[in-house]
């Protein structure tokens, strides 16, 4: 079966060949019964119209075949001497030479121009199917944005003025107050993963554009563990930063986007009361921001998967979509860095983000007063 | 006297909580649900604060924004779900006084209803600011945290002149720019964090002080007025 497969590719591939040696010895014929009228000098005129022909429609190979081909034919048949390869007259070798040349260009040049309409239209394709998902994806990102996040802001702002009004009221039942918190605090975490999905299409999109700015990486951790102080408050923070800042140029928004993920994890997945500890350092070539938690750890079979999208680690409570790690990693790969997983000796993961250092300009190093 | 606001929105839900919220505030508010609604109010009732929503049935709450600007300074904050740099920028480019993206705390708008009333009461500033345990004396060029002296340079000084000239209100990272370095260093735009970072180093020593500079990211920041 294969070889006739190969028999037939075989066949296919040399079609173009065959047809121009069929193609030049048809019009070699069709020359020799006008030539009385012609002349033999305009021979060629003919053959290198067939060359340009044929490289319209036919590859490079073909083309340069048509070429020598036709300036062999018209050579042995229709220069004097015929049926011979040889050529008197100093003008009709002038007249040959120059054939052959311009037989050569003819068909690299036409075959170039085919191959560049072939390119362009291709890349026309390309454009407009990039502007259709350009379309699709701001569309998607403002109309989800809207819908989804319109009755959020009625039930969190409802809940919140709720909470207000009853905050000092006794005689509004405790559970109901319990409820009222369940509530606000539900429709928070939904937010988060609204957002989470969100910035998931976003990058997926790849439309997302880094703002990049110089700023201290010390900054940046402390930015995070405040903001997150309330989802830390079950926990011991330990946080260890150098001294002296350490400047990295990159997107402060999405850098601490991706490092209050692996805070979060951090957060969700260790025991109430347990440290978590998030160290950054400059070492030579890199900046690392470490999260080391004392969880459980992730087993084995599944450390492979763990950056995957909408992978939940099976047997934890839910808690999103499991897109966390997965912008994570995106993010930091933006900035042309990457994400680590380790398990811990004595128990617990961690995740360390490296970015490339590049040595700060001058301005920002005299910046320090 | 119960402060008039008027709140420009088209969703009912929201309006409805809205209502209540800002009714146990204090306000006294009128409602309107689209543009042309809100124009023939604005004229009509006067009010001294306006809440609006940019997107509206009938229209562009940006149009809205510029039209009641060209004629007034009432204090209006715009609520959006768009959280974008550019969708911020161009708000507060457009004359609004203060932004929220929703869904947004009430506690929070509560609060910059307060702070956006309060900056319209203060029409001019005195040689001293304070705010928490800041005190600065724009004049005299001391900056006092609590009962210590703080050394800023002169950079850090001035960002921190012009945070205090729009206490509250968000300053934009053009604004900065164009205040501390002319107007023509379009790319000291990459270092403005790296000079905001010393100043609240120096302003915010220990990581439990009171964040006083408020990072609005991707558009500037601001100085809480406490």
């Amino acid at each position: 079966m294969d070889d006739r497969n190969q028999y037939s590719m075989f066949l296919k591939n040399s079609f173009p060949y065959l047809g121009i040696v069929a193609g030049v010895g048809m019009i070699a014929w069709l020359c020799h019964l006008v030539t009385p009228l012609i002349g033999y000098h305009s021979v060629g005129f003919v053959f290198l119209f067939f060359i340009m022909v044929a490289a319209l429609f036919l590859r490079m190979g073909p083309a340069i075949l048509a070429a020598l081909l036709s300036a062999m034919a018209w050579n042995f048949f229709f220069m004097p001497p015929k049926y011979t390869f040889v050529i008197y007259e100093t003008q009709d070798m002038m007249m040959f030479f120059t054939y052959f040349v311009a037989a050569l260009t003819i068909g690299m040049l036409t075959t170039g121009l085919k191959k560049n309409r072939e390119r362009y239209e291709k890349s026309q394709m390309q454009i407009h199917f990039f502007l259709e998902s350009e379309k699709f994806h701001k569309t998607l990102l403002s109309c989800v944005s809207h819908e989804l996040k319109t009755p959020l802001t009625s039930i969190l702002g409802a809940a919140m003025t709720m909470q207000s009004r009853e905050r000092h009221d006794r005689n509004v039942p405790t559970e109901n107050k319990m409820l009222l918190a369940e509530i606000i605090s539900s429709s928070t975490r939904l937010n988060h993963i609204f957002e989470n999905l969100l910035d998931m299409t976003r990058l997926e999109s790849g439309f997302i554009r880094l703002s990049c700015e110089w700023f201290n990486v010390s900054d940046l951790v402390q930015h995070v563990t405040s903001r997150l102080e309330a989802q830390l408050s079950g926990h011991l923070l330990q946080l260890d930063v150098p001294d002296r800042p350490v400047y990295f140029f990159g997107d402060f928004g999405f850098l601490e986007h991706a490092l209050a993920n692996l805070i979060a994890n951090a957060a969700c997945y260790s025991p109430k009361n347990s440290t978590i500890t998030v160290a950054m350092q400059k070492n030579g070539e890199h900046v690392s921001i470490s999260v080391v938690d004392r969880g459980s750890g992730i087993p084995e079979q599944y450390r492979n998967r763990l950056f995957e999208k909408f992978f939940r680690l099976p047997g934890t409570p839910s808690g999103g979509l499991g897109l966390g790690l997965s912008i994570t990693k995106n993010l930091v790969e933006l900035h042309k860095g990457a994400v680590e997983f380790r398990n811990n000796a004595l128990g617990g993961s961690t995740f360390t983000i490296n970015l490339p250092y590049v040595e700060p300009p001058q301005q920002v190093l005299e910046s320090e007063s | 006297m119960k402060t008039k606001i008027l709140v420009i929105e088209d969703e009912d839900s929201i309006r409805r909580f809205l209502k209540i919220s800002l009714e146990m505030d204090g306000y006294h508010v009128i409602e309107a649900g689209g543009v042309e609604e809100a124009m023939r109010l604005v004229t009509r009732e006067r009010p001294e604060l306006v809440i609006l929503d940019l997107v509206l049935p009938d229209g562009d709450g940006l149009g809205v924004l510029k039209s009641i600007r060209s004629w007034s300074k009432l204090p209006i904050v715009v609520l959006t779900v768009r959280d974008d740099e550019q969708t911020k920028v161009g708000i507060l480019d457009a004359g609004a006084d203060d932004y929220l993206t929703k869904p947004f705390s009430v506690p929070e708008l509560l609060a910059r209803l307060r702070a956006v009333r309060r900056r319209q009461g203060q029409e001019s500033n005195g040689p001293i600011f304070e705010t928490g345990p800041l005190r600065v004396d724009l004049v005299g060029h001391v900056v006092m945290l609590g009962d210590e002296e703080v050394h800023l340079t002169s950079t850090e000084f001035n960002i921190l002149k012009l945070l205090i000239k729009h206490a509250g209100k968000v300053v934009l990272h053009r604004q900065i720019l164009k205040e501390v370095w002319g107007d023509n260093c379009v790319e000291q735009t990459q270092y403005i964090r790296v000079y905001v970072g010393h100043l609240r180093k120096k302003i915010e020593p220990r990581p439990d002080a009171i964040r006083l500079i408020v990072t609005e990211p991707g558009v500037g920041y601001r100085l809480l007025v406490m």
